[in-house]
Order: structure tokens, then C-alpha cells, then sequence
């Protein structure tokens, strides 16, 4: 006899629950979380050694890197005094909420202000895996196409942000900046845009402001 | 490839939902993919098809996903409904002050199943 089951369930339900007791504790303890995300080669890393070099001595923070395989990520994040601790997940695509679980006693501290967790380079699978984030925050580069917000939905949907990054390089490729980010509030109309370059520091100052904005605003929810 | 991973809740899922309905097999899984949830659904099939072949009571199991279209609800002009493709903005009156009311799903809808008559030794009412 056949029967049908109304189930109606989230699919990553074991996910979201993990996630959502991360996001109870950083409440309770006034701790932001960053989760970024992007295409492999947009910058993540270099823009996390600028940040990282800026916040040095004025927040204090923690470091989870996600990487396919190798730890060199975590090599050139170590050198800024700040606890890092690289996830590598053997071949798979995102960071799920137990990895962040798993990983976190190595780099926590009871006066933790910020945690940055900076994901395995994918636009696609990582915006599905709540990590107990405050913020998803994408870059997409001025080396990718324009249109890349419309064919990643999901990801520009679910970020707070927006980082167009090697603004250095507008006028060498094709990437038109206005569009690209027309499009991200055409998918977002919410969304925050920063414009930067992590070689020549251009808008890293306001990037680095928001960023200890909203610091103390999380601290000061507590 | 995330996919896999999604295969690999979704078997769980279902095996559950047998379970707790005495089931001796599942024969379809009714899944909903929002317009913004990015998912290969070829790759989703051929993560299934490895996964199920693995669980006996997932043996031949077909997968139906069901893509949502984006609905909202508009601030500006109290609009209900499809939002202007590709984005979330009112497809009546282009305002971008939208509410999103669905697009976001990776949900399991709904399981069938294969029950013996008789109940099988469900533990519960069936339907429930």
C-alpha cells in the first residue's frame, strides 16, 4: 500500500539546529561572527591579512579557515598575533556548523570579540550552511563577470554584504562595477557594498570601520 | 558539490520517516528548491542515485524537485505574488521595498512510502 507522508521538513535541519546554538552562545557572549565567502582567488585571505593587520591590538580575535586541502592558509593568517585554526575538510565544498563546533576550543578565549570564519572558496555550496553567523559577507572580484550576483543567487540573497575586491584593476577587464552592484540589490535590495582594493588599501578604512561598528554594537547587546 | 551532502540528509530523512511508519520501502521523496537556493539538480540526482543504492529501504527511490519561484509581498503598492525575475523586486509596481515569502526552500516536502496492509507496525495513526 503506498502512502504519502507530509513531511514539510528542512532538509538541513541538523545544520540549523547546530547553527543556532552557535548564534545563542556568541549572543550571550557579545562575540560577532563573520562568515566569508567567494569564488576561489577573489581574496579572502588577503583581505582577512589586511583586516587582520588593522585590528591588531584594538579587537580581539579569532580565526577558523576553511581549505580544501592544504594549511597554507593558515600560515600566512598566523603571523598577526591572532589564535588561527585551519579546517581542512578533505574534498569538501563548504564549512557545515559542526566543523565550526569541532574546530572552535583552538583558537576561543572567554574575552573573544570577533570570530571570522572564512570559508572554502565556492560561491555555490557554502550559502546553504548556516554556521551561526552574524553576517555572510561575499566578494566577488573586478577579474570575474559582473553578472556573477544573478547566476549565484543564493549567496548575494543571504549576504549582509557585498566586497568588490582588485578595484585596482577596473578598467583592464570588462567588469562594470555599477552593474555588478545593481545586480546584488537586484537580488538584494538590503545588501551593503564595499569597494576596496587589498593591494593598494584603497576603501579598506571603511571596510575596517563597519567591521569594529559592528563589534561594538554586538557588544553592546549583550 | 554540496549535493551529496543534501543526498546524504535527505536518506536520512526518509529512512526516519519509514521507520516511523513501518514502511518497507520509500518509493519518491517531493523535494522543494527555492529560486534562491543555488543546487545542481543533475548533481543532486546522481548523489541520490549513489546514496540510495546503498540503503535498502532507498532502493529505487525516484527524487521529484520542485523549483519555487520567488513570492513577495510589497511595502509600496500591497502586492502579492511572483516578484519581477531575476530579482525580488514587485512585479506590479517595480518597487524594491519587498518582503520575500518564498524562494529560499530546500525543503522535504513530502515521502512516500510502501506500507504492508494492515499498518505494517506503524507506531502511529497513519497520516500522522
Amino acid at each position: 500500500m503506498s502512502l504519502k507522508v507530509e513531511v514539510e521538513q528542512k532538509v538541513l535541519s541538523a545544520n540549523d539546529r547546530l547553527a543556532a546554538a552557535l548564534r545563542e552562545r556568541w549572543q550571550e557572549r557579545g562575540v560577532f561572527c563573520l562568515n566569508l565567502i567567494s569564488s576561489p582567488g577573489s581574496g579572502k585571505t588577503t583581505l582577512l591579512e589586511r583586516t587582520l593587520e588593522r585590528l591588531a591590538g584594538r579587537v580581539r580575535a579569532a580565526v577558523l579557515v576553511g581549505d580544501l586541502q592544504t594549511e597554507n592558509d593558515a600560515r600566512r593568517l598566523s603571523q598577526y598575533g591572532f589564535p588561527v585554526r585551519q579546517i581542512v575538510t578533505g574534498g569538501t565544498c563548504h564549512l557545515e556548523a559542526r566543523m565550526i563546533e569541532q574546530h572552535l576550543p583552538a583558537v576561543d578565549r572567554p574575552d573573544l570579540e570577533l570570530l571570522i570564519i572564512e570559508n572554502v572558496g565556492n560561491l555555490v555550496c557554502p550559502s546553504s550552511y548556516d554556521l551561526g553567523e552574524d553576517a555572510k559577507v561575499v566578494l566577488l572580484s573586478t577579474v570575474e563577470g559582473d553578472d556573477k550576483p544573478l547566476k549565484y543567487p543564493g549567496i548575494f540573497r543571504r549576504a549582509r554584504a557585498a566586497v568588490f575586491t582588485k578595484v585596482d584593476l577596473l578598467g583592464l577587464t570588462d567588469f562594470d562595477i555599477e552593474r555588478a552592484e545593481e545586480h546584488a540589490r537586484t537580488i538584494n535590495p538590503e545588501i551593503l557594498t564595499f569597494r576596496l582594493s587589498n593591494r593598494t588599501g584603497e576603501g579598506l578604512d571603511r571596510w575596517v570601520a563597519w567591521l569594529e561598528g559592528e563589534i561594538a554594537r554586538k557588544r553592546a547587546a549583550r | 558539490m554540496h549535493e551529496l551532502s543534501i543526498a546524504t540528509a535527505l536518506a536520512r530523512a526518509a529512512i526516519d520517516t519509514a521507520q516511523a511508519h513501518g514502511a518497507t520501502r520509500v518509493l519518491a521523496l517531493r523535494l522543494k528548491v527555492g529560486a534562491f537556493t543555488d543546487l545542481d539538480p543533475e548533481a543532486l540526482r546522481f548523489g541520490w542515485e549513489v546514496i540510495a543504492g546503498e540503503e535498502r529501504l532507498l532502493a529505487g527511490a525516484e527524487l521529484h524537485i520542485e523549483r519555487v519561484p520567488a513570492q513577495v509581498c510589497c511595502a509600496a503598492c500591497g502586492y502579492e505574488g511572483p516578484a519581477r525575475p531575476p530579482g525580488v523586486c514587485c512585479a506590479a509596481c517595480g518597487s524594491d521595498c519587498t518582503r520575500l515569502l518564498a524562494g529560499e526552500e530546500l525543503d522535504l516536502a513530502e515521502v512516500e512510502l510502501d506500507v504492508p496492509e494492515g499498518g505494517g507496525g506503524a507506531e502511529g495513526p497513519v497520516g500522522q
